[in-house]
C-alpha cells in the first residue's frame, strides 16, 4: 500500500474513535504513525508488517474507547439507547409481519420465486436475528448502570423497548428449543 | 475525572507502569514514550498507538500525568507535538507500585525462588 494511501486510511480509522478522544489525540496519533513509518523506512525494513500491526492495534483501541465512552455516557442519554435498540430491532420488526401477511414485494425481494430465501433474504433474517440480543442489551444498559447516588433507575421507554424486543427473542428461543425437544430428545421422525 | 479512583489503588497495568516509568525521567511526546518503553522493557511490552493513547487518556483523566508546556523548536521538529509530564500523583502511584514489586521480590528471595530459573531460560 503506497504511503499516502496508508496514511489516509489510518486517518479514516482514527475517525472511528469517540469524538472527545479524537479531538484530543487524533493529531498526535497521526504523528506517531508517521514517526514509526519514518523509523521503519530509515532502517530499510518492510512497511506492510508495520501497517498491518498499526491498523490491528489501533482497531482494538477504537473498540476499547467506544466501549469506555458508552459506559461513561450519562443516564440522561437513556432515550438514545432505547432508540438505537429500536432501530436495530427494525429489520425483524418489519420482516415478521411482512411474512405473516405474505406481502408480494417482500416475497419477491427476499426469496427465490417465493420459495427459499435468497442471499438478501438470509442476510436480513440472520443479520436481524443476530442484532436482537445487541438491541436488547443496548436498551437495557442505562437501567443497569448506577447513577451518582449509586442507585439504578427504571426508564419507561427503555423498559418498553426491552419487552418488545424480548418477544421475538423468546419466540425464537422457544421455537428452537421446541424443535430440539421433538427431534433430538423425543426422536420423532420427520419432525423438522 | 470519572475514573480517578480505580487507577490508583489497584496494581498498575504494564502499560501504565511503563509510561509512568518513562515519564519519571523526562517529559516526552507519544512516540518518545513508545521508544522509551521499548528500551525499558527490552521489547517485552509491545505498545502501539491504540494502547499508548488509550492509556494516556485514562492517566490524564486520573491525574497521573499532565500535558507539559514544553514545545520544540519548529526547525527541529513538529511544534504541534504534545509532551506529557508525570504529576505528583503519578510519582506517588509509581512509588507505590515499585514498593509492591520490592515486597514481592523480597518474598521470592525469602522463599529462595530467585535462584530458580524459568524452564525456557536454558
Amino acid at each position: 500500500m503506497p504511503a499516502d494511501r496508508a496514511r489516509a486510511a489510518y486517518r479514516r480509522l482514527l475517525g472511528l474513535y469517540p469524538r472527545s478522544f479524537r479531538e484530543r489525540f487524533a493529531d498526535s496519533m497521526e504523528q506517531t504513525f508517521d514517526d514509526l513509518r519514518r523509523e521503519r523506512s530509515a532502517r530499510g525494513s518492510g512497511m506492510l508488517r508495520l501497517v498491518v500491526w498499526m491498523f490491528a492495534e489501533t482497531s482494538l483501541g477504537v473498540a476499547r474507547e467506544n466501549l469506555a465512552a458508552l459506559s461513561r455516557a450519562r443516564p440522561a442519554h437513556h432515550h438514545r439507547y432505547a432508540l438505537i435498540g429500536l432501530l436495530l430491532f427494525l429489520p425483524i420488526a418489519i420482516l415478521v409481519p411482512a411474512i405473516w401477511l405474505d406481502l408480494a414485494v417482500v416475497r419477491d425481494l427476499l426469496t427465490h420465486e417465493g420459495d427459499r430465501p435468497n442471499l438478501l433474504g438470509w442476510t436480513v433474517i440472520v443479520g436481524g436475528l443476530l442484532l436482537l440480543p445487541l438491541a436488547f442489551v443496548l436498551a437495557l444498559l442505562p437501567m443497569l448502570r448506577r447513577g451518582p447516588n449509586r442507585r439504578r433507575r427504571l426508564y419507561a421507554l427503555n423498559l418498553l423497548v426491552c419487552v418488545v424486543i424480548a418477544i421475538p427473542i423468546g419466540t425464537a428461543l422457544y421455537g428452537i428449543g421446541e424443535e430440539i425437544y421433538r427431534c433430538e430428545v423425543r426422536g420423532l421422525p420427520n419432525c423438522d | 475525572m470519572t475514573d480517578i479512583v480505580p487507577l490508583v489503588p489497584k496494581p498498575l497495568t504494564p502499560a501504565v507502569f511503563h509510561i509512568l516509568l518513562a515519564l519519571s525521567r523526562d517529559e516526552l511526546h507519544g512516540y518518545g514514550i513508545m521508544k522509551q518503553v521499548e528500551r525499558d522493557s527490552q521489547r517485552h511490552v509491545p505498545m502501539g498507538p491504540g494502547t499508548l493513547y488509550g492509556s494516556l487518556r485514562r492517566m490524564l483523566d486520573a491525574g497521573l500525568i499532565r500535558e507539559s508546556e514544553k514545545r520544540v523548536d519548529p526547525a527541529i521538529d513538529d511544534e504541534r507535538r504534545i509532551y506529557y509530564a508525570i504529576s505528583a500523583e503519578g510519582r506517588s502511584a509509581l512509588a507505590t507500585e515499585l514498593a509492591r514489586y520490592e515486597q514481592l521480590v523480597e518474598l521470592a528471595r525469602e522463599n529462595q525462588l530467585l535462584a530458580m530459573r524459568p524452564a525456557h531460560a536454558g
